[in-house]
């Protein structure tokens, strides 16, 4: 049963895929800025720009154009940067893994926060200033906390620093991922550097997920706790704790979950805006570049990679779903 | 003397919604024995399962209870308890059977895990299901809640109050949420094992016929009062407060009078307590003076019997004579058919639900469907209705669009528009002029006797008797042919039941209608209707005169029910 | 309604009355701005002050009558695409859960893949790709809100369609729009309600991450995002430059957050 659904999931997968590429084909036709003038240069005779759009294939029927860029997605060819004359696929195998850990670290605290802060709402019997204050974090636009934390903790503190991914140079390893080349390596300099400044934009991020995931635990919790069962456990004398974690927490998983996949979405989003304040070298920080200079190829190369990991995430979710409920039947 | 398992002595209890406080008991005493099964009667709103929630100390903290009294759980008091005191309370001393089976186990959790949880020392679920009539074992043990009927897991509920070797079970209509053949089983399941244990079990109920199965001792409560205390031969025979008279008049069972209408008390349940004074029965009562209006009587000394009732006019009540009004006028048997079903069968996917179904029904005539629950009563009159499209066969329905009473009638009403703009829906077709129908309106609320004022009221501001007689009026508002009851009495007390039965016994009379009224209640088909249709996963295998159906059915399953339909078996008990 | 206004606690009524406010200055804008928004009034730089509460910004120019301003500028917008959202939302929800058959089916295909893409990204995409623009925002927007209606409405309707009461009013001989009108849409209302005032806040927040990103309005319009973004390197010298508008954002975001919670606890009980 679960290799019937993974199988459809796929299928589904593939269809969005195709759906996508097409919004992205479409967008890159329908655009004024004429690709292979661009390529030929401004001064560039008539002549040489036409032998450049035929070697494009930018006069064929839209159609074969289309079909021509979908079998070059398929081989992981996503178009060349205009801004930064690479393919883009390169591109963003390059900067993919600093957003990658960024992304990682922000769920992570977010989901701890989220829970805790639940957890907390719940033992206070939901106190309303609690309500209102998870209100008041879930009304602040990413780029005001982004500020808020670097002016307090790095210009006001000093305490963490406010740009950058690492505080030493010329430091290369075998992944991308810091952290983890850190420790490999065995250099605890790198693991703490990168460390640091990992932590104020991780934690810009999470605000919104930890905010997201509370109210949504809170709302389920709510709605559990009311549910006949709940008394009938609460009769047999189990304690608050117990009735908490062994049969209300699993029943209120659901929707929590499907905000986490939510969220994800969100998370690109606000990660450009997180990495262009702490200059972050990510995918966010190169997608905002691209914008500044038009360089529409990266743009939607970058949307359809997030495009494929969010839907991606959303089938985890499903089926994390059906595995913490026997009633969800996985179609 | 042996002292008794629960003492609750002068209880009451005051429930806040939305900061307004209700006083929903005042000064309640009984004693519950070891051994002892005592049943907690009365209509809904009467405080009977707040009673079973205080003494497990489950009051909702959001309701802001404020108890003050005394309950004494096997020596320990509840009032006042310690949340640890309340918890070991719990595990050791009560238990509960609740009254949903259905959503009272965990979905996301095994029965094998929830029934071990809580278990007393040495009890194994393996040793008890056999003796819950569960002998496949493993398979229970293994098994996630939804993958069991609604029998099952109250079986399943039961052996998890009983493993706690608590010496008093909670049961609160533990059997309304189940068809009857399934309720009697569980019935005699809780009797055994009480008396196999020696537990005592307090009954909570609505059904006096249930009541009168299984319990030794009898509480009636009214408006959150003792209006009658004794052991239950005695009150159930001897009835000494107007409102246990009443409610023992009004039940019905195989033998009851159908020639005439069911003797009914009037009048819906008590309001709020903060604004009666005097008797909370007193408005529906007949024997009423100034007095019992003025000043609420207090509960009398036990009598010769043991009985305490209170009222302040037991002697005039214990002479008299009950009275009955005039039989039913007799109207003239026609021949014309209103409604004709000819070999109709319909499936939902894989499942057939209804087989060749052929049925007629005359004009004016009544006729009662039963079953359980899967035998396509409903779906036949969704049918009719033309709800649902018949995948063969013919429908044929004289006089117009049928109407229907539903089996929930607060959820039939659409709950942002006026009373009076939904009887009006139905007048629109004739193009009246607003004054006239507004007048029909009026009258079709008379005629099911709720006063003018209703047409501007919204349904959530009525009870649930009125939200009743409000889908009445709406049915009839322009009288059909065919008249539609999709078990309209099936989730209400035995008073308020009595009185449906009789409004729509009148109006099908009055107005001539036809009537197809769908029950899983034999006794109730049997007033009600001039004949009895038995289903059985969707094929009609009886069909026959009321008396004739109810007296000796031929079908087995219909001798089932008969078995199962609390009968008066008082002293009969074992 | 006076009923769940009756039930709301003090903070959300308070919020009620803000969001009404809201409106009222960000469409009297104009008439309101203390100077003139556009052009330089003193030294540039100068912190709050009396004449200037907001201070003056690095040309010189009043930052309250730019914020005023950029309030209209934010808050109009939001308030239309969540009403162009819903009322697409509605329709398609209500045509799909009536209709049900084919015609659910194709809807209800197409709501879902709209809320599988990651809509916020694909909004911008669509924003850089026809080039920034209020109208190019305004329509990507609401390219990827509607649908979330589509969803509520419909799953409300089937959910009332098969309630009693609709089929009581079935049998009382009403149909077509009448039964749509009456019957089944007053049951999506209070979700639908509910959810478009609590995405009030999200699609200012979404509003504020386009025009910080640069693309929303040209220069010279007082966007509040892009104000804050033009601003970022003042954060330790000029403060007020790129705190101000964006605690302006903040203050719609929780009235908008306030009231919607407010009307949902408000609804549970009716």
């Amino acid at each position: 049963m679960i290799l019937k659904f993974l199988f459809r999931r796929l299928v589904g997968l593939v269809v969005v895929l195709v759906v996508m590429s097409l919004i992205v084909f479409v967008l890159q036709s329908i655009i004024p800025a004429d690709p292979a003038r661009a390529l030929a240069g401004p001064n560039a005779p008539d002549a040489v720009v036409e032998g450049v759009r035929e070697r494009l294939g930018l006069n064929d029927p839209l159609l074969v154009q289309y079909g021509r860029y979908l079998g070059q997605i398929v081989q992981g060819d996503l178009g060349t940067s205009v801004r930064t004359r690479q393919p883009v696929a390169a591109d963003i195998l390059s900067f993919a893994p600093a957003s990658l850990e960024l992304m990682l670290a922000a769920l992570v605290i977010g989901l701890g926060m989220g829970i805790g802060v639940a957890v907390l709402q719940h033992l206070a019997r939901g106190a309303s200033a609690a309500r209102i204050a998870l209100l008041g974090l879930g009304s602040v636009p990413i780029f005001l906390s982004a500020l808020l934390l670097v002016w307090l903790f790095w210009f006001q503190l000093d305490w963490l620093p406010g740009s950058g991914r690492i505080g030493i140079r010329r430091f290369a390893g075998p992944t991308g991922f810091l952290l983890l080349d850190g420790l490999v390596l065995g250099r605890m300099d790198v693991v703490t550097s990168a460390l640091r400044h990992l932590v104020l934009p991780a934690v810009t991020l999470a605000i919104p997920i930890a905010v997201a995931v509370a109210r949504s635990i809170t709302s389920s919790l709510e709605t559990t706790m009311q549910q006949p069962f709940i008394r009938m456990v609460r009769s047999k004398g189990l304690t608050e704790g117990s009735i908490l974690w062994r049969h209300a927490a699993r029943n209120s998983a659901a929707a929590p979950l499907a905000m986490v996949g939510l969220q994800v979405g969100l998370l690109f989003a606000n990660m450009l805006i997180v990495e262009r304040v702490f200059a972050w070298p990510g995918l966010g920080l190169y997608t905002v570049q691209a914008f500044a200079s038009s360089d529409l190829p990266a743009v939607l190369g970058v949307s359809l990679v997030f495009g494929a990991f969010y839907i991606a995430v959303n089938i985890i979710v499903d089926l994390t779903q059906a595995g913490l409920d026997p009633r969800v039947r996985l179609v | 003397m042996t002292d008794p398992v629960l003492s609750v002595r002068g209880l009451s209890v005051t429930l806040h919604r939305d900061g307004v406080p209700n006083q929903v008991l005042s000064d309640v005493s009984f004693d519950v024995m070891p051994r002892g099964i005592t049943a907690l009667v009365g209509e809904s709103g009467s405080g009977k399962s707040t009673i079973g929630l205080a003494t497990q100390g489950l009051l909702a903290p959001d309701a802001a209870p404020l108890v003050t009294g005394s309950i004494r759980l096997a020596g320990a008091e509840v009032v006042g308890a310690s949340a640890a005191d309340l918890l070991h309370l719990r595990q050791k001393r009560v238990r509960m059977v609740p009254q949903d089976p259905l959503s009272a186990l965990n979905p996301v959790m095994r029965v094998g895990r929830q029934l071990r949880e809580g278990a007393g020392p040495g009890q194994r679920p393996e040793e008890w299901l056999p003796r819950v009539g569960l002998p496949d074992t493993a398979r229970i043990l293994a098994a996630w809640p939804h993958e069991l009927s609604g029998g099952q897991r109250q079986r399943v509920l039961i052996a998890m109050a009983m493993m706690s070797g608590a010496p008093l079970i909670v049961a609160d209509e533990p059997t309304t949420a189940l068809d009857v053949t399934v309720q009697a089983q569980i019935l005699r399941l809780l009797r055994q094992l009480a008396n196999d244990q020696g537990t005592a079990v307090l009954f909570v109920t609505h059904d006096l016929g249930v009541a009168s199965e299984l319990a030794d001792r009898i509480v009636v409560l009214y408006g959150g009062r003792i209006a009658e205390h004794g052991a239950a031969t005695p009150v159930l025979t001897a009835p000494r407060h107007p409102y246990s008279r009443a409610l023992l008049a009004a039940r019905f069972d195989l033998a009851a009078i159908r020639t005439r209408p069911l003797p009914v008390t009037a009048g819906d349940p008590p309001g709020p307590a903060a604004l009666r004074v005097g008797c909370a029965f007193a408005p529906r009562c007949d024997w009423a003076l100034d007095l019992c209006r003025a000043e609420a009587p207090p509960l009398a000394a036990p009598d010769d019997a043991g009985t305490r009732v209170a009222c302040h006019r037991t002697e005039e009540v214990q002479s008299a004579v009950a009275s009955h009004g005039p039989d039913w006028p007799v109207v003239p048997e026609q021949t014309e058919a209103a409604l004709h079903l000819t070999d109709v069968s319909l499936a939902f996917g894989a499942l057939q639900v209804l087989r060749g179904i052929t049925l007629s029904v005359r004009k004016g005539e009544s006729v009662a469907l039963v079953g359980i629950s899967g035998s396509g009563k409903s779906t036949i009159l969704r049918v009719v209705a033309g709800l649902l499209q018949p995948m063969s066969g013919q429908v044929t329905v004289k006089g117009g669009q049928p109407q229907m009473v539903f089996q929930d009638a607060m959820s039939s009403l659409t709950p942002w528009l006026t009373v009076g703009e939904q009887l009006m829906e139905r007048l629109r077709p004739l193009r009246l002029p607003k004054p006239e129908a507004s007048a029909r309106a009026q009258q079709a609320l008379a005629q099911v006797g709720l006063p003018p004022e209703t047409a501007r009221a919204l349904p959530r501001e009525l009870s649930g008797g009125q939200a009743q007689r409000v889908a009445v009026a709406r049915a009839i508002v322009v009288p059909p042919a065919v008249l539609l009851c999709d078990e309209p009495i099936s989730a209400m007390d035995v008073s308020l039941a009595a009185q449906t039965l009789n409004l729509l016994g009148q109006l099908r009379r009055q107005l001539g209608m036809a009537m197809l009224f769908v029950t899983h209640d034999l006794a109730a088909a049997r007033i009600i209707a001039d004949r009895i249709v038995v289903l059985d996963r969707g094929r009609i295998v009886e069909d026959g005169p009321s008396e004739e159906v109810a007296a000796r059915p031929l079908y087995g399953q219909a001798r089932e029910w008969i078995a199962a339909t609390p009968q008066w078996r008082m002293g009969a008990r074992p | 309604m006076r009923a769940a206004w009756r039930r709301m606690r003090a903070a959300e009524r308070i919020a009620l009355v803000m969001l009404a406010m809201i409106t009222l200055v960000a469409l009297l804008a104009p008439w309101l701005t203390p100077y003139d928004p556009f052009i330089r009034v003193d030294e540039p730089f100068l912190p709050p002050s009396w004449p200037h509460p907001f201070g003056l910004d690095e040309i010189g120019r009043d930052l309250l009558s730019r914020v005023i301003l950029g309030v209209r500028l934010t808050w109009l917008p939001g308030l239309s695409i969540i009403v162009i959202s819903l009322v697409i939302g509605a329709l398609v929800g209500l045509v799909a859960g009536a209709m049900g058959g084919w015609v659910d089916m194709v809807l209800s295909r197409l709501t879902d893949l709209f809320l599988v893409l990651p809509s916020t990204l694909i909004a911008l995409a669509v924003v850089a790709a026809l080039g920034p623009g209020l109208i190019n925002t305004l329509i990507a927007i609401v390219i990827f809100w509607w649908p979330w209606y589509a969803r509520i409405t419909r799953a409300e309707i089937v959910a009332q369609a098969a309630r009693p009461h609709v089929e009581a009013a079935r049998l009382s001989g009403v149909g077509g729009v009448r039964l749509l009108w009456r019957y089944l849409l007053p049951g999506a209302l209070p979700t639908l309600l509910v959810t478009a005032t609590l995405d009030v806040a999200n699609v200012v927040l979404i509003l504020s991450l386009f025009s910080f990103l640069g693309l929303g309005l040209p220069a010279p319009a007082p966007e509040l995002g892009a104000m804050t973004a033009r601003t970022l390197e003042n954060l330790t010298v000029q403060w007020w430059l790129p705190i101000m508008p964006a605690a302006v954002i903040f203050v719609l975001c929780l009235a908008a957050n306030l009231a919607g919670d407010g009307l949902r606890s408000a609804m549970r009980g009716v």
